[in-house]
This record gives structure tokens, sequence and C-alpha cells, in this order.
């Protein structure tokens, strides 16, 4: 009996100390954070975390930027944390966690999201401080994408706009003259119609790649003068995609897949196996940054182009990147210091070096040895030009990417599939994205 | 002899020993009660609150519930795991049972059979479901190669609304060793003599499985039937990896969706309704399934020692 009692105490004694272990865990990091708020100084020093996510070159790119930055500044430490897949979960995660990066790559529309839920940091200052807001030497036409109720919401990586890709071979082959920039829709589908080959009923090359893509039928949508929602920086925007105009451009999306069969359906764009790269595609829709993958493409023969011209005029998406601050960094001045320097003349034309990102400081993005690199061709400078014709690809509401998910994609896809008219993916779109602003509102 | 064991195994908790148990399984209930307990009672709370994770919660009653009964992409999902469970789990009791009895018999190099067809089940999913999706890749995949071979011209699969499907169905149909094994140990505890008690009575091939293998492996297809469902209900990992819940939605399975709403839309309380929904969906059917188990399983204590 009193074995008995010895060993059950023994046995609380265990759980608790598992317990007291565990507080341990939750109470050490409050312990760490009033030491640094203690110690913090005006001299930068000490370690900071950067999450990014990209391919190898841009890993490479990064690194080299951090270098830079550490020279720059001798005490301190910029960790690069890369993170290849599923970056915004885990960033939710880590922000809910309490254990966010201190630097945060990030789009726009995630930005904003995080500064929305409160874990990113103003830098409205940071950006009077370090001169962003000069025209002359930013391209500021867009900055207002980075903005959340007026404030600031990251610093700025760069801007890449949707342009229209071409084999420049398979132009040559079917005799068929390279795409201009005066060329319409109708040019567009002419041209893709000679360039669309089919022996014993079976598409070998297709004139052009339609997926089910938002920031393409954009591209569609807007040139026709129709629009997803009414106010693309209205955090209210009523969502009006089932416009006259909208049913016109999505007509023509259907029909240059179903009518014309110059593109493969979304269904069958896996079963053709072809590609653009794979030179059995002669055009296709991508953003400024292809060029650095389509560069190192053996035999292929290509030049880019801004996208065709509709009743509306030409309109073009633009995707942008930049840098959030985390709100609860331990070492704000140095995390905001990094942040600036990504913006700044040195990072940036270090950024600028890879070619993917066409970096929003003006003298470096439009220099010639920037535009002219090596393997990129001569219309590589419709990625500047082009952007007087953009629309930012994304909306400001929160609820903007769940509305797409559920309202938007998967009726495009029965588009261009063929399963449904375009009166009725209109009418389905505004009706399910409705819904979406609706329940979220 | 069972029963006195049990009295012995009693005596033996109630002895001095019985600290040293709790003791030991200390570490797993502590961890049991922290990472499991603790995140489904909170779930539950959760429920009835919207949150996304950073912000503040908002106590908001049944609105969650209200929501998913007017989201048609509840429905959906609901449909689309429902159909997959419904083929899915039947095809794979059929598929375990069928390979277990071939492997039952006594030929040369059984165990190496035996290995090959369980391996599959030990495969991590993302890998598997990796390797499947160039299987049903409709132009380079091995699936409609063969099918091309036989004149039938394959379908596009993972790309297609109503192929989809019927194509996890089939995939899910690869990894049965599982429930296989489980079978097989089933199927070796059933006492031969009742065999050659059914052979002298002249019962044939179809009589001896129908009316003495049928109803003494019961038990086990009753297990194997409900731990399936339940496994079905939770499908994840394939409409992730392979579909991401297309085309159209015609594999947005339950768990995804769920997923979805949690870490893509970061709406936690709704994302807890729906797990909350998909537990009383599941008892539901478990308790149905277990009420009719009094009509077809079989336990026959005396002769397999104790199911």
């Amino acid at each position: 009996m009193r074995i008995t009692h010895r060993a059950l105490i023994s046995s609380m004694v265990a759980v608790s100390l598992l317990g007291t272990m565990l507080l341990g865990a939750g109470c050490s990091k409050t312990e760490d954070e009033a030491e640094t708020t203690t110690s913090e100084t005006t001299e930068l020093s000490g370690t900071i975390r950067f999450a990014t996510w990209g391919s190898e070159s841009e890993i490479e790119t990064n690194r080299d930027v951090i270098a830079a930055f550490e020279e720059a500044n001798p005490n301190c430490t910029v960790e690069l944390e890369y993170i290849p897949a599923d970056y915004e979960t885990k960033i939710d995660t880590l922000i809910a966690g309490g254990a966010a990066p201190d630097v945060i790559y990030g789009h726009p529309y995630q930005l904003r999201k995080w500064y929305a839920l409160g874990a990113l940091t103003d830098l409205t200052d940071l950006y009077e401080t370090k001169g962003f807001n000069d025209d002359s030497v930013y391209n500021t036409s867009f900055y207002k994408n980075f903005e959340y109720e007026g404030d600031k919401v990251g610093t700025i990586n760069g801007q890449d706009i949707i342009l229209l890709y071409y084999n420049k071979a398979l132009f040559d082959a079917a005799g068929v003259e390279y795409p201009s920039e005066t060329w319409t829709w109708d040019d567009f589908i002419a041209a893709a119609q000679k360039l669309t080959i089919t022996e014993n009923s079976k598409t070998t090359q297709y004139g052009v790649s339609l997926g089910a893509n938002y920031t393409v039928a954009e591209v569609f949508i807007w040139s026709h003068g129709g629009a997803i929602v009414d106010d693309t920086y209205a955090n209210d925007a009523e969502i009006v995609v089932d416009s006259p105009e909208t049913v016109t451009a999505l007509q023509l999306m259907q029909d240059i897949v179903n009518e014309y069969k110059i593109s493969p359906t979304p269904e069958s764009a896996g079963v053709f196996g072809g590609s653009f790269e794979a030179g059995n595609v002669a055009m296709k829709f991508d953003g400024a940054w292809a060029p650095v993958f389509l560069k190192d493409v053996e035999g292929l023969d290509w030049d880019m182009i801004v996208v065709p011209k509709g009743p509306e005029g030409r309109r073009t998406a633009v995707l942008y990147a930049g840098y959030g601050v985390y709100k609860d960094s331990e070492n704000p001045k140095l995390a905001e210091e990094f942040a600036a320097f990504m913006q700044s003349y040195d990072g940036q034309k270090i950024l600028a070096e890879t070619g993917l990102i066409t970096v929003i400081h003006k003298d470096i993005s439009e220099a010639p040895e920037v535009l002219g690199a090596p393997g990129m061709p001569p219309g590589n400078a419709y990625r500047i030009s082009g952007v007087a014709d953009a629309t930012w690809r994304d909306a400001a509401p929160l609820w903007w990417h769940e509305a797409l998910d559920k309202g938007f994609t998967p009726e495009l896809q029965a588009l261009l599939n063929g399963s449904q008219d375009a009166q009725t993916t209109a009418a389905n779109m505004q009706k399910l994205m409705s819904g979406i602003r609706d329940q979220n509102q | 002899m069972p029963g006195r064991l049990r009295s012995r195994l009693r005596k033996r908790l109630d002895a001095p020993d019985k600290g040293a148990f709790w003791l030991y399984a200390s570490p797993w209930i502590v961890g049991f009660a922290i990472f499991s307990v603790y995140p489904i009672v909170y779930s539950l709370f959760l429920a009835f609150n919207e949150w996304n994770i950073i912000g503040d919660k908002v106590w908001v009653g049944t609105e969650n519930f209200e929501t998913m009964v007017a989201d048609p992409l509840f429905w959906q999902s609901l449909k689309v795991t429902g159909v997959y469970t419904l083929f899915a789990v039947p095809l794979g009791v059929i598929m375990a049972l069928a390979l277990a009895m071939l492997l039952n018999q006594r030929v040369r190099g059984v165990n190496i059979f035996r290995t090959i067809f369980y391996i599959p089940s030990v495969i991590s999913g993302v890998a598997a479901a990796m390797l499947w999706a160039w299987i049903f890749n409709p132009e380079f995949g091995v699936m409609n190669a063969g099918l091309g071979l036989l004149g039938i011209e394959g379908p596009k699969w993972l790309f297609a609304q109503e192929w989809v499907i019927p194509a996890l169905v089939i995939m899910s149909l690869w990894s049965v060793g599982g429930s296989m094994i489980i079978y097989l140990a089933a199927l070796q505890g059933v006492p031969t003599e009742l065999y050659e008690a059914a052979r002298v009575d002249g019962a044939g091939w179809w009589s001896r499985f129908w009316h003495v293998t049928l109803p003494q492996i019961s038990p086990v297809i009753f297990f194997t039937l409900i731990t399936g469902m339940i496994n079905t209900f939770q499908t994840f990992t394939q409409a992730y990896v392979m579909t991401n819940g297309g085309p159209q939605n015609a594999s947005l399975f339950f768990g995804l969706y769920l997923y979805n709403n949690a870490f893509r839309y970061l709406k936690m309380g709704y994302a807890s309704a729906l797990a909350w929904t998909l537990l009383l969906i599941v008892l539901l059917l478990t308790l149905v399934v277990f009420v009719t188990a009094r009509f077809w399983v079989h336990y026959d204590t005396d002769a397999t020692g104790g199911w």
C-alpha cells in the first residue's frame, strides 16, 4: 500500500514535470522578447529572418542581396527562410503561432491581408525617409496596390505584366507575319488558325493554349470593356461580372477553344501533351518573368510583345511583389532597413540581374544592359512600355481569392471545356461570387 | 480460461504496480491530452465562432452551421465524398478479400506475393498520388497505353469531371494491402474442421465460401468496413496533390474543402463547424452499420476463440 502511494506520487511528479516543461517552452519566448526590447539600441545589429519563395536562381539572387546588405551593415545577419511550396499557408500559420519571419516576401494581396490581420508594420514613414515616393526614381503608378486604408503594407520589389509570347520558327514555317503592336483579337485569331495543324483528325500543333486562368481572362474581359469588380481598390467592391461586355469577352474565349479550335480545352491541355516550350504551341500569354525560363529552352526561337487590342483598346494585367515587416519583430529597425534595402538602388540592381523581375527602380529596370541581358529578345522592352496599359490583376477585398476559387475558376473551366455558354457562365459567376462577397462583407 | 486471465490481470492492476502503470503511461496521456483532446474540444468551441487565426474570436452562435446549409460547395463536397465512399469501400473490401483468398493458397513463393501486394500500403500518400497522376496521364500514362493495346481510347481521367472519381477509386484499390493482411489472418483462423464437415456434407467451393468462410470472417469484414468508411470520409491527399478539387469541383472532397476554408480562406470557425458536421455524419453512418451488423455479423465465440 505504501509503495502504491509512492508510485502514484512519482507519476504525478512526472506528469507535472512534463507540464512545467511545456509551460517553460511557452514562457521562454516572452522572456526573450523582454530582453531584446531592453537591449535595443539605435545602432543596427542582430539577426533577422527573411522568408521568400522562388526558383533556384531567385534564391541565389536573394543570397547575393543579403550578402551586400550584410557587408553594408557589419553587425547584422539575415537568415534566409526558403519556403518552396504552400507559401501563404505557411506564413499564415507562422503568424498565428507568433513566430513569423521578420521580413516577409509576398504579393500585394497577401501583404494587404496580413496587414489587415494586424501582422505587419505600417511603412509609410519608411517610404518618406528612404525617398520611395519620388516618381522620378521609382515607377509609382501602382503604389496603391501596396496600401491598406492608406497605410503602406510593404516595400516594393517589382512589377510584371502579362505579355504575348510567340514561337518565331512556327510563324516562319506557316508563312505568318509576326504579331505586331497593332494586332486586334481578330488578327490574333486569324494567325492562330494558320498556326494550328490537324492531321488525321488529331491536332498536332495549336495556335495558342488558353488555360482556365483568371489573369488571362482579365486581359480578354478588360479589353472588351468588362470587369469582374466595379472598383479594384474598394474593400467592399461589388461583383459586376455579368455585363454584356464580359459576356462578349467570355464568348470569344470559348470560341477560341471550341469554335475555331485553335487552343486545346483545359481538359485536353494535359492530354495534348504539348506546350509552348515543347515547340508545338505557337503562342502563349504569360508574365514578364517567363523569359528567364524560355531563354534556357534549347532550340526555341521566340520573342515577346504586348497583348492584342480589343474594342476598348489594349488592357493587360500586372502582378507585383514586395516585402512586409512583421509587427512583432524582435528587431524591427533592422527588419525595416532590410525591407528598404530591397527597394534601394543597390538591392534592386542585384535583383534585376536574373531578368526575372521588372524592378520598380526606373534607372535599373530600363537600363539597356538589363533589358538586353544575354538571352533576352528584342521584345523584352515591352515589359516596360506595356505597363501603361496595365491594371492590377487582383482586387482589394480580402474575399477576392475565395470568390475566384469558388465562383470564377470552376465556371471558366466549364466555359472553356464547352459545357456551358458564355451567358450562363457570366450569370453563374455573378451569383456565386456575389454570394461569397455577401457572406464575407 | 479468459475469465481467469482477466481476474489475474485485474489483480495485477490493483496491486502496487498501478502507480507504475500511470507513470509509464503518463507521457502518452499528457501528449494525448494536449495534442488531441484539447484541439478537439477547442474546435467545438471554434465552430460557434468566427476566427481568422490572427485576430480575435467572435462568438456567432450557430451562424457557421446556417452558412453551411446554404453553401453549394458544402453539398458538392459531401456528394463527392459520399459517392467516392460508396464505391471505394465495398470495392476495397471485395478486392482485399479476393487477394487474401488467393494469397491463402499453398503455392511456392506465396510470401513474396504477399509482400508485393502489401508494399503499396506502406508507401507515403503523396508519393503514391504523384505516381498515379502519371499513370492516369491521358497522353503518356500507362493506363491509357494499356487500354490502347486493347483498342480502347482511354478517358481523360483526372482532367474529366465524370472520370476523376472513378480514377481515384481505382487508385484506392491499389493500397488494399492493409486490410488484405487482416483478412489473411482471419482466413487462417477459420477452423479447418468446419471446412471438412462442409465437405463431408457435399458442399462445393461456393457453398463453403458462402456458408463457412464468410460467416466466420464477418466480424473482420465488419471491422474493415467501419474503418474503411471512416478513412474514405477523411480523404484529402489525393485531392490535394493530384486534382486540387478540380475539374469544376468534381473532386472537391470534404477534407479538402475543410482545409481550404481553414488555411486558404482563414475561416477557422467555419472549418471547425465542417469538421464537427463530418464527425456527426460518420458517427451516424457507423451507427447504421452497427445496427445492421446483427443481421450479418456472426460472433461465434466458441469456434473462433473469442472474436
